[in-house]
């Protein structure tokens, strides 16, 4: 991709905690993100696809600089940021933006709607107290939470989940951000609310040119939503290219179990067992050695549970860290 | 008739609440026959989970009304008061699988106790004979026997649902009420669970209730779909049926707004908001939200009718065949 | 835009809540009784106006019984209890009469006073005094007094001669020289040898029979006294006498060891106890909320020395430091406040508060606001605290009683403020005066009774609060 149109770089990334595992023990590290590493264009949509304890959730909000990286290095329009202290973060807290999975617990309960998205507004120092007003109104406008007066002065109790999330969007695009981080914006929500929800996400996406990372365990909503995907596996960037490529030809051994497992409404599912590989997702505090995913993985080698696979491009922007597709570099 | 292992009719299950009276089970009939599985499906709110209850008897301090018939192998349990009822027929006949592993296991007891200890309560079975039992199910749903004697936190989450699991198989019920048993687990891991629950199926026999929101797992164990909207089913087809072309608009609409990763199709969700168990909506709790609704809808409450291939929907348009 | 306004229907909708509880409703009452009784306290009663009374400079209180029991006591007894009776020479009425007349030849006068009553309550006065003023000049001379005691049975007993030793003269009955006279007129006019267990009072009062007098069980005799009392002044000098018969019974709430009605302690304790057990709880409570929370926010180093700091205090014994501080510096009520409220900052509470703290630290709104940059302070003041307010006011209003009850202990022991009219200082008066083994059992109920109210009042009202708080422990 063109330097340019590049919003924000990632370059072997790593986010490792520390984990103490008794009062005198020695701590040792909870490897979330193991060295990630892509490129985020302008305007455009990426989902992150994992299972829980994959670190997507952890490299979101790395990306949202939540917390300092422990190692590599993030570039957002071409500035480094890796290191930066959190005085020196303001300018980059109002061009990014967060959604969470919890509506309920993302806002707080004591204050009415129109305080909830005026809060980033009084933070930076935006505008005067009307300016701020039509802000907040035209924000609400945006997420179609009309008649924007009514809603307004309610308190978080009284909206559904939806209404609350389509707040929480509005709180994360009220600063005029680049970049937008959704963590499972929609997990929570009822089956019949989630296409709303992430239709309203798009839309806007497409409208203000936003970048969007969208964190998700569902893949099958990726391909309506993003034209990416990156898929985690403990830690790593298994596999990533365009949503399409990735879901018509998954490469990752993963990834094809990943898509194996997802069922369509389709009656025949209850006459045949699906084809799975066996076990859990590994701790990532005592990650296996080599490749992450082979003690699980049906076409395992020797190699693969010795050394840790080189990310490979097998097409196009299509990229795959495994040892099965050597030949191809 | 024989065959028909649970059958519901008429099951009311109504709250008494700050705001009033939640009718959260409304009139509710369906049977269930020997090694079949129906799911029942619907949004949160829709009144699945106290329907569940209802069956089970894991009601809350504050019911209101709790009337009906269910009949298990042709007794009417409902007659039966709460001493026998938890004697003869909860854990014994009818199970369940609960959301989320964490609310069904103990933290500080062994695994194999927990599962063991239905038999030593409800089949009176000594500790030694009620251990060994247990470690037949633990092979069973494919946990390790050495973690007889482990405590939950050691286990990960998809072999502490297995472990729940085999808790409700233990004492070899006929129902088994899954309540979203793969909801906190990874896709995978879900694969193996529902992998093992058709395993569990072919094997032992077993009628599954499967409740859910997620429409297309139904697909993965339901011989049958019971879709339910505002504490009422709307429709109960086979699943034949069901998932190619789903009678009532609400599981239309349900229908589309699932993202498949197969089939490319437009998306689409249902307007509106799921309607108040308090104070539902009159004439078909769907009318409000429905794109095809007319005056009867709004009226008149249409009553779940058979249609021509047999399956049953509470809908004007499909009743006066007009859908 | 409407934070002040949410604020305030909130704490409607509590008030509307807190009536749906019998303990809050019952808390409720019995604060506000509190509260009125207090204001009405210190605006009949200003504090200087107070503390000036307790202290009951020189003779302020000499006209009540001392250590009697509040009227209302005679409907539980059954009896007729007298009241204090007074006579005053300079009012004339018709039960005083006074007369005087020169001496003829002399510069002497001689002035005549009487006083009639009728006695008819059903037990004897507690004391019996008189006083005598007189506005004679040294050099020529002090009245000469001479009391005669004329009882219903006709019995006219000469009491003895007093000099006026000063302007202002004071005869208790209770003296010696009275004795004497009471106990020979009963053995010339009786033939007996009275009982040493009958009491001036009992002589004067009681009804003299043989058997009784030498058994020492007198009756009260009920009827006509006349006392009279004939003095003999020099100069232009006049004479007038108060004389007080002490009644048994005095007020709505008694008298104390040094006369002073108690009303006043009753009354005043009240607005000491509420603002000494509001301020401590209120200020306590709020600091420790804010120390909590800066510990439980910000962790680490800042974390581990308030913690520590707080398990050293909570395990200093805080009564004897207290005592201590009160020995060798003593105390008034204010200063005992910031002491108190010193050794209290670093209590348990602080320990419940962090953890409060510490979850709500992890909920996604505070980790959205950090994401829209919310600095540290900005999310503990505006983001945290407003949620931990909420299960802190129930605390809150339940510590009050323990603060006033420690205000009270402290007056028991003799260490609070000495000058300030509070119920603590009444028990402690009562304890030191030996209340409970004299049989004033008034004088540690009332107190008592006026505190167990207080405590009672913010329990029931801290107890229905939390109900509604905590939904846990609400019913369905």
């Amino acid at each position: 991709m063109s330097e340019d149109k590049v919003l924000l770089k990632a370059e072997d990334l790593k986010m490792w905690f520390e984990v103490r595992r008794g009062l005198f023990a020695e701590p040792i590290p909870l490897r979330a993100v193991d060295g990630v590493s892509f490129d985020l264009g302008v305007a455009e949509a990426v989902s992150v696809v994992g299972e829980s304890g994959s670190g997507k959730t952890t490299l979101g909000k790395t990306i949202l600089r939540l917390y300092k990286p422990t190692g590599g290095k993030l570039i957002f329009k071409g500035r480094d940021i890796t290191t930066l202290d959190e005085k020196d973060l303001m300018w980059y807290k109002k061009e990014t933006g967060l959604v969470q999975q919890d509506p309920y617990g993302a806002m707080p309960s004591f204050m009415t709607i129109y305080r909830i998205l005026e809060e980033p507004l009084i933070i930076h120092k935006i505008g005067s107290k009307e300016e701020r007003e039509e802000m907040v109104f035209k924000a609400l406008e945006e997420v179609r939470l009309t008649p924007v007066e009514d809603f307004a002065f309610k308190y978080p109790h009284m909206l559904s989940g939806g209404q609350l999330q389509r707040v929480a969007i509005a709180r994360a695009l009220i600063l005029r951000p680049s970049l937008v981080v959704a963590d499972e914006p929609v997990s929570m929500l009822d089956a019949s609310v989630r296409v709303e929800i992430l239709t309203l996400m798009r839309e806007l996406q497409e409208k203000r040119n936003i970048s969007f990372i969208y964190i998700t365990h569902d893949l099958s909503t990726t391909r309506y939503f993003s034209e990416k995907i990156f898929i985690m596996y403990a830690g790593h960037l298994i596999e990533r290219g365009p949503t399409k490529s990735v879901l018509r030809n998954p490469l990752h051994p993963y990834t094809r179990a990943l898509l194996s497992a997802i069922p369509d409404p389709d009656p025949e599912n209850r006459k045949r067992f699906r084809d799975v590989p066996p076990g859990e997702p590994p701790s990532l505090i005592n990650p296996p050695p080599g490749c992450r995913f082979a003690p699980r993985c049906p076409f395992a080698t020797d190699k693969c549970k010795r050394e840790e696979p080189p990310e490979i491009e097998v097409e196009k922007d299509h990229f795959v860290k495994c040892w099965l597709y050597a030949f191809w570099s | 008739m024989a065959n028909i292992v649970l059958s519901v009719r008429d099951l009311y299950l109504y709250y008494r609440t700050r705001k009033g009276v939640v009718k959260a089970v409304d009139k509710v009939s369906f049977d269930l026959k020997r090694g079949e599985t129906i799911a029942i499906v619907g949004e949160s709110g829709c009144g699945k989970t106290s329907l569940a209850r209802a069956i089970i008897r894991l009601l809350p301090r504050n019911v209101e009304k709790f009337d009906g018939v269910i009949s298990l192998n042709g007794t009417d349990v409902m007659k039966m008061d709460e001493e026998e009822f938890r004697k003869r027929v909860r854990w014994q006949k009818i199970s369940y699988v609960f959301q989320g592993s964490q609310n069904a296991l103990n933290p500080v007891i062994k695994v194999g106790f927990q599962i063991a200890e239905p038999l030593m309560i409800h089949k009176g079975m000594g500790k030694e004979e009620a251990l060994a039992e247990a470690k037949k199910y633990l092979r069973l749903v494919g946990i390790h026997e050495s973690f007889l004697d482990r405590y939950p936190f050691e286990l990960s989450g998809g072999m502490r649902q297995r472990a729940v699991i085999a808790m409700a198989l233990v004492t070899n019920p006929d129902v088994v009420i899954l309540d979203e048993p793969t909801s906190a687990l990874d896709v995978i891991t879900q694969a193996n669970i529902i992998n093992l629950l058709k395993r569990i199926k072919q094997e032992m026999n077993i009628s599954y209730i499967f409740i859910t929101h997620d429409v297309p797992l139904t697909s993965e164990l339901a011989d049958r779909v019971a879709v339910m909207y505002a504490g009422q089913i709307v429709e109960l087809s086979d699943a034949d049926e069901f998932y190619v072309s789903p009678k009532h608009p609400y599981s239309e609409k349900l229908m589309a707004s699932v993202p498949t990763l197969r089939t490319d199709k437009k998306l689409e969700y249902i307007p509106g908001t799921p309607p108040s168990l308090i104070n539902p909506p009159s004439g078909c709790r769907f009318h409000p939200r429905c794109p095809f609704a007319y005056e009867r809808c709004i009226k008149e409450e249409p009553p779940l009718a058979e249609t021509s291939k047999g399956s049953l929907v509470k809908c004007w348009l499909v009743h006066e065949g007009k859908r | 835009m409407s934070s002040s306004r949410g604020f305030a229907k909130s704490i409607i909708n509590t008030l509307r809540e807190l009536v749906s509880y019998k303990s809050g409703v019952l808390g409720l009452i019995m604060l506000l009784l509190l509260v009125v009784f207090s204001i009405y306290t210190i605006v009949t009663i200003p504090m200087d106006r107070a503390i000036a009374m307790w202290r009951g400079e020189g003779d302020m209180w000499i006209e009540n019984p001392r250590l009697a029991p509040p009227e209302w006591i005679q409907f539980f007894v059954g009896k007729n209890l007298p009241k204090t009776m007074k006579f005053d020479s300079r009012e004339i009425s018709l039960n005083v009469a006074k007369s005087s007349a020169p001496v003829v030849g002399t510069n002497m006068r001689k002035v005549h006073i009487e006083f009639t009553f009728n006695y008819e309550y059903d037990d004897f006065p507690s004391e019996l005094n008189m006083f005598f003023s007189s506005n004679f000049s040294k050099t020529t001379g002090a009245p000469i007094i001479t009391i005669t005691w004329v009882k219903p049975s006709g019995d006219r007993i000469n009491l003895g001669d007093y000099y006026m030793t000063d302007n202002k003269y004071s005869l208790y009955f209770v003296i010696d020289p009275i004795t004497r006279a009471l106990v020979s007129y009963v053995r010339q006019n009786y033939g007996v040898e009275p009982s040493d267990l009958i009491t001036n009072i009992q002589f004067l009062f009681g009804k003299f029979t043989k058997e009784a007098l030498q058994k020492g069980n007198l009756e009260v005799e009920k009827g006509t006294y006349k006392v009279i009392i004939d003095a003999t002044v020099f100069g232009n000098a006049d004479l007038d006498c108060r004389m007080i018969v002490y009644g048994d019974v005095y007020g709505i709430a008694g008298t104390d060891h040094l006369r002073r009605p108690l009303e006043i302690a009753l009354m005043w304790g009240a607005p000491v106890a509420l603002a000494f057990g509001l301020t401590a709880s209120l200020v306590t409570t709020f600091v420790e909320m804010i120390i909590a929370t800066l510990s439980g926010y910000f962790g680490g180093l800042l974390d581990n020395l308030i913690q520590r700091v707080t398990e050293v205090y909570m395990v200093l014994p805080f009564l004897p430091f207290l005592i201590l501080i009160s020995v060798f510096y003593g105390l008034n009520i204010w200063t005992l406040l910031v002491v108190v409220i010193i050794l209290s900052i670093f209590g348990p509470g602080i320990k419940s508060t962090r953890a409060l703290v510490m979850q709500i630290k992890e909920y996604p709104y505070i980790e959205a606001a950090k994401a829209y940059g919310a600095s540290d302070l900005r999310i503990i003041f505006l983001y945290i605290i407003p949620k931990i307010l909420p299960p802190i006011v129930p605390g809150l209003i339940s510590a009050v009683p323990g603060y006033v009850f420690l205000e009270a202990a402290l007056a028991l022991l003799g260490l609070g403020d000495p000058s300030l009219p509070t119920w603590g200082k009444v028990i402690n008066n009562a304890y030191e005066q030996g209340a409970l083994y004299k049989g004033y059992y008034y004088w540690v109920l009332e107190p008592s009774a006026f505190l167990i109210f207080t405590g009672l009042s913010f329990a029931l009202l801290g107890f229905a609060l939390d109900r509604i708080v905590n939904p846990r422990l609400r019913e369905m």
